[in-house]
């Protein structure tokens, strides 16, 4: 069985073309794109004058042909369940993309006088108001180009925080062993040193491992809520009181913010620093990789530490305007306001949706992965309590037996045209597959992801050791690309010419 | 609205699980935090959401309605239909990160093909898929030097976009850099080559240089300098557009090159997302941050392309990786790939244009009374600084005749007086150079 059957509609095929890289072309004719330049002499200097510019040279058919051709090779949201874990790949509305592209919004420049750009400004500083609402923060900045940036920005805020309070030499940063990578490897950049504590036997914050970790040299915990395995750290405000009670700060890694929307906050919590990611819970694409947004909402006492300018909002005269004026600000951790352009699209995906359409995302993002939790629990071992919100974390190792592994259950799903879950990720979880399906999936594609991972599990091993089978290429050997590293067109001919 | 298809199936699924309440979903949460609501405005249908937000952005002045000759980092470029028809492929822009890479073969050769065009044009073989943008992308240089030369002193020329010097500050936290601006040459507006001999030690991890520079100033003696560092670090940074007709940065000892790569089909967007270029030599790929895409093969011998090198990465190394950055700016790189295929070698002609109109400018501006354009004797690229009596009164008056004439760099560069920065490209009209230089005569009348 290839295909989804035909109750179901058909699942994803990717096309197989022998793409060839665009550098393998012959030479095209090619058309005009802004015409010669008279008058061109003398416009560099001899020293820094280049030889030759040696680009491939095609004609528009075959450029369009070819990234046509490489995107009917990729598989997108677009065309079926991406069930990756803390990834929170849900459909991303067109009215977002066509806000995003309106001249309005792409064809001005960050050094514009603010009285040309108070639309824009209108838009950051509503979001900015949503999002702070959202997380019940008391203030946002939009700055952060993605998840892990904001993290990084928001500690950033914590070492300074700690710095005017004259309590400089705290330098550790808490994780629990279920964080994600970024978290270790933002605090490790500012110079702190990571101690990970070990999640007790329901997979939350094992409070007196915190307890015992936390003293005069923490300088905060990072803890996303709902975790990894997608369970709920329901002592989370003792978690906070922890934490207060020896002066450090509590982070919020918004990755997981899907589930809770409007069911509760952060700020609520306890938290003093939260992430938001976009492209997660906000409905941007990902974009194969990005960009994203990763704007950080701090409580109170923290505001005047936040990244300048934040857009802020003169009622007298009606006037949006770059606030810089921020007494202890971190400064910029990038050029100009943060990624607009992706802003745009989660301003307009808020504003369609709503008040209430918030609930109903955290509700039926929660429901989908309780549902497939529930089928899938009696095929797979679903380690640590039950509750689980918007997404679980499955073990394959019930296939070790048959000699299999999660990675060839993985590959074995995307000869039925789905998208593999995260595998081998939280860390704590043997063999893991972690499942988030979002809000936005049919409930038939929920079935067809069950039946799959049911009809999987008593395959024929060899099927799945070779698996895929139906892709554009076969598994691949990814020890080979590590030691050839090809990385470039010129790293290619390069070795061509050694043989 | 909304774009929840299972909603009318709530009850039904709820009842499958053997619960009849979405409440019971959420009594993990503690009763004392859960919340029955937020106050957000309410939703919309799509026809007043477009109608709402359509009239908002109509409130921005765009460069289109007015001349713009704003620069300093961002740069307004003819976008081909076709890049838009690429970058709307939905295929690849609702694409994850790489994971599988049998599902992402062409998102994957895409941006192996950024990578191979961004090395042909900086002349350094390694390049990641993208960095947030210049200023991130600097920090992650520097921070990258620092690892690899094992030493602590960082040399930044003077010249270089303030965002960037305040980014680098921050990235440059948790090491043990020491960072030491050079001044340029008041006159040429190139790097004070004598301060730099000086300072140059047996400390010196790396130097930062930019060229052309903020001023827009080509670095003429750029290729003296990786031999003056005593196996320091030369870290280049360009606006890659000028690569076009430039040596490239590799050619002359730049270990890395960095830029803002928005240049190629991406637009402004008030200054996001951009597009972070970052490219190395081969010695030191390992200590790359970032994601590399690489060339591969599958068991049955066919080429193929998957990320590398992860070894580096956060989701692998964690705390001990060379950086902490996960999601980029790769659709941005996929569209930059698809103009330079669209383009091709009409790239040296979009960088001729650009600057042979800033010449064109500077040199009527100059003739204005009272001002001075380029007022370095450097040569330039696309870009100049332009004194006059009273920047502010110069900005204010050629915005009224809807004209961006610049960036004030007082607050920054106060040594230079009343300055503009000026930049042009293939997009500014000769009846808008015009415009401006006519404006600066009214001005001067006044």
């Amino acid at each position: 069985m290839q295909q989804g059957d035909e109750r179901k509609g058909p699942a994803f095929q990717q096309a197989k073309f022998e793409e060839p890289l665009l550098f393998e072309y012959p030479v095209s004719s090619k058309g005009v794109v802004v015409g010669t330049c008279e008058a061109n002499k003398g416009l560099v200097p001899a020293s820094l004058c280049r030889e030759k510019l040696n680009l491939p040279q095609l004609s528009e058919v075959e450029v369009i042909r070819h990234f046509t051709r490489l995107s009917e090779m990729t598989y997108g949201v677009d065309l079926g369940i991406y069930p990756l874990g803390s990834c929170t790949m849900k459909y991303t509305p067109k009215i977002c993309e066509e806000m995003a592209s309106l001249a309005g919004a792409t064809d001005i420049h960050p050094a514009q006088d603010e009285s040309t750009v108070q639309g824009a400004l209108q838009m950051m500083y509503e979001l900015q108001s949503m999002l702070a609402e959202l997380g019940g923060m008391a203030e946002v900045s939009l700055q952060p180009a993605a998840g892990a940036h904001g993290e990084y920005t928001g500690l950033l805020i914590v070492h300074k925080f700690h710095e005017v309070k004259g309590e400089g030499e705290r330098n550790q940063i808490i994780l629990p062993d279920t964080a994600h990578g970024t978290n270790p490897a933002s605090a490790a950049m500012i110079g702190y040193e990571v101690v990970e504590i070990k999640s007790n036997k329901d997979g939350t914050v094992d409070l007196d491992a915190l307890k015992v970790a936390t003293n005069n040299k923490t300088a905060a915990f990072m803890l996303t809520n709902p975790n990894t395995l997608g369970i709920f750290e329901n002592e989370v405000c003792e978690v906070a009181g922890i934490l207060h009670d020896a002066g450090a700060l509590l982070y919020y890694d918004g990755a997981n913010f899907n589930a809770i929307l409007s069911k509760c906050r952060p700020g609520d919590m306890g938290y003093d620093i939260v992430h938001f990611n976009l492209h997660k819970s906000f409905a941007t694409p990902h974009g194969g990789g990005g960009p994203g947004s990763g704007p950080i909402g701090v409580v109170d006492n923290l505001t005047e530490y936040l990244p300048v300018p934040v857009v802020a909002k003169d009622n007298r005269e009606n006037r949006y305007f770059l606030d810089y004026d921020k007494e202890n600000t971190v400064g910029k951790v990038r050029s100009f306001f943060g990624n607009f352009g992706v802003m745009v699209k989660a301003y307009t995906y808020l504003k369609v949706i709503g008040r209430k359409g918030v609930k109903d995302v955290a509700e039926m993002a929660v429901l989908n992965s309780c549902y497939m939790k529930e089928k899938l629990k009696k095929h797979f071992p679903l380690p640590y309590k039950d509750a689980r919100k918007h997404e679980f974390v499955l073990s394959g190792e019930n296939m070790a037996p048959k000699g299999l592994k999660t990675l060839d259950i993985a590959k074995r799903l995307i000869d039925y045209g789905i998208h593999p879950p995260t595998i081998y990720f939280p860390l704590i979880v043997h063999e893991a597959l972690m499942i988030e399906p979002t809000e936005t999936e049919p409930k038939a594609e929920l079935d067809r992801f069950i039946e799959a991972m049911i009809k999987i599990k008593d395959e024929d091993p060899t099927i799945l050791h070779e698996a895929p089978h139906n892709a554009v290429v076969k598994r691949l050997d990814e020890v080979w690309a590590a030691k050839e590293t090809i990385l470039s067109y010129m790293m290619l001919k390069e070795k061509q010419e050694k043989q | 609205m909304n774009y929840i298809p299972n909603l009318h199936l709530k009850d039904e699924m709820l009842k499958e699980m053997g619960l009849n309440n979405i409440d019971q979903l959420f009594e993990d949460i503690p009763p004392k935090i859960r919340i029955g609501d937020v106050k957000i405005p309410e939703g919309m249908s799509e026809l007043e959401a477009s109608r709402d937000i359509s009239a908002m952005f109509n409130k921005n002045v765009t460069c289109g309605m007015a001349a713009s000759f704003l620069g300093g980092g961002m740069y307004r470029h003819f976008i081909p239909s076709s890049v838009n028809v690429v970058g709307g492929r939905s295929e690849l822009y609702t694409a994850y990160t790489p994971y599988q890479p049998e599902l992402s073969q062409g998102m994957l050769q895409a941006l192996w093909e950024y990578q191979s065009y961004i090395a042909e044009l900086t002349g350094l073989p390694v390049v990641n898929t993208s960095m947030y943008d210049w200023a991130s992308a600097l920090g992650e240089a520097v921070r990258m030097a620092l690892r690899v030369s094992k030493k602590n002193k960082v040399l930044i020329a003077k010249s270089i976009h303030w965002e960037r010097k305040q980014t680098l500050a921050n990235y440059s936290k948790g090491t043990n850099a020491v960072i030491k601006e050079i001044p340029y040459d008041p006159g040429t507006g190139q790097v004070d080559m004598g301060t730099l001999t000086a300072e140059i030690d047996e400390n010196t991890a790396a130097l930062y240089i930019e060229n052309p520079n903020l001023f827009g100033v080509w670095e003429e003696e750029a290729p003296r300098l990786k031999a003056m560092l005593n196996g320091g670090v030369l870290i280049v940074g360009c606006n890659p557009m000028s690569l076009a007709v430039a040596k490239p940065p590799g050619e002359y000892g730049a270990d890395i090159c960095i830029g803002e790569a928005q240049v190629f089909g991406n637009y402004m967007s008030y200054g996001g997302p951009t597009l972070g270029m970052f490219s190395c030599k081969k010695e030191f790929m390992r200590g790359m941050p970032g994601r590399i895409i690489g060339i591969t093969k599958d068991i049955a011998g066919k080429r193929a392309f998957c990320m590398t090198l992860s070894t580096r990465e956060q989701h692998i190394r964690r705390a001990k990786a060379t950086s902490n950055i996960c999601s980029n700016e790769a659709m941005c790189s996929v569209r930059a790939a698809a103009y330079l295929a669209i383009v091709g070698n009409d790239l040296k002609n979009v960088a001729e244009h650009s600057a042979v109109k800033a010449h064109w400018l500077a040199s009527e501006l100059d003739k204005v009374d009272g001002c001075n354009a380029p007022i370095f004797e450097g040569p330039y690229f696309n870009e100049f600084v332009l004194r006059v009596p009273s920047a502010k009164n110069a900005y204010r008056h050629l915005l009224n005749n809807n004209i961006f004439g610049g960036i004030k760099l007082k607050s920054e560069f106060p040594d230079l007086g009343e300055t503009l920065l000026v930049a042009t490209t293939e997009m500014n009209t000769e009846e808008e150079l015009q415009r401006y230089v006519k404006a600066m005569k009214t001005l001067e009348v006044k």
